[in-house]
């Protein structure tokens, strides 16, 4: 299929004032990198739950891998789960877990027939990836600092080998050179695995334009614009142009730099 | 107060739904272990402890109100059945509920507070599952064993003191107990303290896993299973002992 996440419609509201999605329509595409803008308190990760199967829409559809969530009994729900691997915006590893445990945890949960040694080897070549080696292993999260915790949480999300990654505000409250590193990785991530499709929600401006290849804004809970950065750009909506022109000024050589 | 009783209602599907984990797999049985060591083992010295002094300041108390009446042999027996009915679950709820139940909602709190619950679920975990079930099943089986503890040491205790300290005759201390209790006076005292359990890791545990606001929200849930679970606790030994009563005897 050519989407990897379809919302339909989605509508969500938490008490009689609290309406946070009024109908938002998105259509993430496989296999690239999407960034989903918005102002703190648009509905980020309220959505983001949504996709992730945390939250039951009050109406509309989530359609994840080409399957309605809202049709799926608890059971399946927890097969698609396996599909997907998350970064929360603290990692929220898991504290009473060394480094390795935390990332071997996902796969002695959901491949209970490997042995011992061979869930160890996985969780190492994570790490791995992610430039952690054997001194960190036994580590616990409170001693690493944001960065290693960032890259531990990382790697555990790799851990199954997701078809969806998803970055909740990867780069929020890091220093810029810090943040640049995680971007840098969340690209490398993504091109290393082809077919993987990568969702990050974020505000930071500059770097969704950056690394993302397609960028989605949401403003007054529904998605005010979607495609490559270049519509951004080329937008006349008087909002966006402003929007924009202050982003111009960052953007430097990437994959959606302006012309 | 009402808030109060929503919070009851909210309590029991929250039971439910995490005891109807109990037999699906994975079983969870490492995880229960490692809850009954925390709650049990490490409980073991201060229990025992808390048992000592109990029984004998209990034997000292006896002491002068039986003097008067010159029925100083029936320390012994009122000792025992004091302990194993009432003072044993109690006082080990009581202790285990600020020990073991003030850390379980801290815990489930913090992870709550940090999204690692969340993180469970993404990963296909269930968290009532994976943190709840095993942690009330563990203080359901250890509760009844660190009771059955502070019994035995609060007997001790007692017996030590009256006859080494009071002059009664150990021959008779002992035979009068033999008289006056019976296994059911230890059973129902078990089954109270089972209760017990099930009271304070089923607050502490929901109070955990519903903590909102950060550290702050943490320390209110903390303070909220302490004071609830001891309330409960004490009420229901009420309500449990008269239904006992009109049982067994």
């Amino acid at each position: 299929m050519e989407n990897a996440i379809e919302l339909i419609n989605l509508r969500k509201s938490f008490g009689p004032n609290g309406d946070v999605l009024k109908g938002v329509d998105l259509k993430v595409p496989r296999g690239k990198i999407t960034v989903i803008i918005g102002f703190s308190g648009a509905g980020k990760s309220v959505m983001l739950k949504h996709i992730l199967g945390l939250l039951k829409a009050d109406q509309g559809t989530v359609t994840v891998l080409g399957q309605d969530l809202g049709r799926l009994d608890e059971h399946a729900l927890n097969e698609i789960r396996k599909k997907f691997g998350m970064l929360f915006q603290s990692a929220a590893l898991f504290d009473d877990m060394t480094t390795i445990e935390n990332v071997e945890f996902p796969i002695k949960e959901m491949r209970r027939k490997l042995k011992k040694q061979e869930i160890r080897k996985e969780a190492e070549q994570r790490l791995k990836v992610v430039g952690l080696g054997p001194e960190h292993y036994n580590k616990y999260p409170s001693v690493l600092s944001g960065g290693m915790r960032k890259r531990v949480g990382l790697a555990r999300a790799l851990a199954l080998e997701p078809e969806i990654l998803l970055y909740d505000e990867p780069t929020t409250g890091l220093d810029p050179v810090l943040a640049e590193t995680v971007d840098d990785l969340i690209v490398s991530t993504h091109n290393h695995r082809p077919g993987l499709t990568s969702v990050i929600i974020s505000h930071d401006l500059p770097a969704a334009f950056r690394i993302g290849d397609y960028v989605a804004m949401l403003d007054g809970g529904k998605i005010r614009l979607f495609g490559p950065p270049q519509v951004f750009f080329e937008s006349e909506d008087p909002f966006i142009k402003k929007f924009v022109h202050k982003v111009k000024e960052y953007v430097g050589e990437g994959r959606g730099a302006p012309p | 107060m009402v808030g109060g009783i929503l919070d009851l209602g909210e309590m029991s599907t929250f039971f439910t739904s995490s005891m109807g984990w109990l037999v699906r797999p994975p079983f969870r049985l490492y995880e229960i272990f490692e809850q009954i060591e925390f709650v049990g083992n490490k409980s073991v010295f201060i229990i025992m402890l808390s048992g000592l002094f109990t029984g004998m300041v209990f034997a000292l108390q006896t002491y002068s109100a039986f003097h008067v009446v010159s029925s100083e042999t029936l320390i012994g027996p009122t000792v025992a059945l004091a302990l194993t009915r009432e003072l044993g679950p109690v006082m080990t709820g009581l202790i285990v509920a600020g020990r073991a139940g003030a850390a379980m909602s801290a815990q489930i709190g913090t992870m709550r507070v940090t999204e690692q619950i969340d993180a469970l679920e993404v990963m296909g975990v269930n968290p009532k599952q994976y943190l709840v079930t095993p942690r009330i099943v563990a203080c359901v089986i250890a509760m009844p064993l660190l009771a059955a503890v502070f019994d035995f040491i609060g007997n001790l205790g007692s017996y030590y003191l009256s006859t080494h300290l009071l002059n009664i005759d150990a021959a008779t201390y002992l035979d009068k107990i033999n008289l006056f209790t019976r296994p059911k006076d230890i059973a129902q005292g078990l089954i109270k303290a089972a209760f017990f359990g099930l009271i304070f890791s089923l607050i502490g545990t929901f109070k955990g896993f519903h903590t909102k606001n950060g550290a702050r929200g943490v320390g209110m849930a903390t303070n909220e299973t302490v004071v609830l679970s001891s309330i409960l606790i004490l009420v229901s030994d009420y309500f449990l002992s008269a239904l006992i009563k009109m049982i067994m005897y």
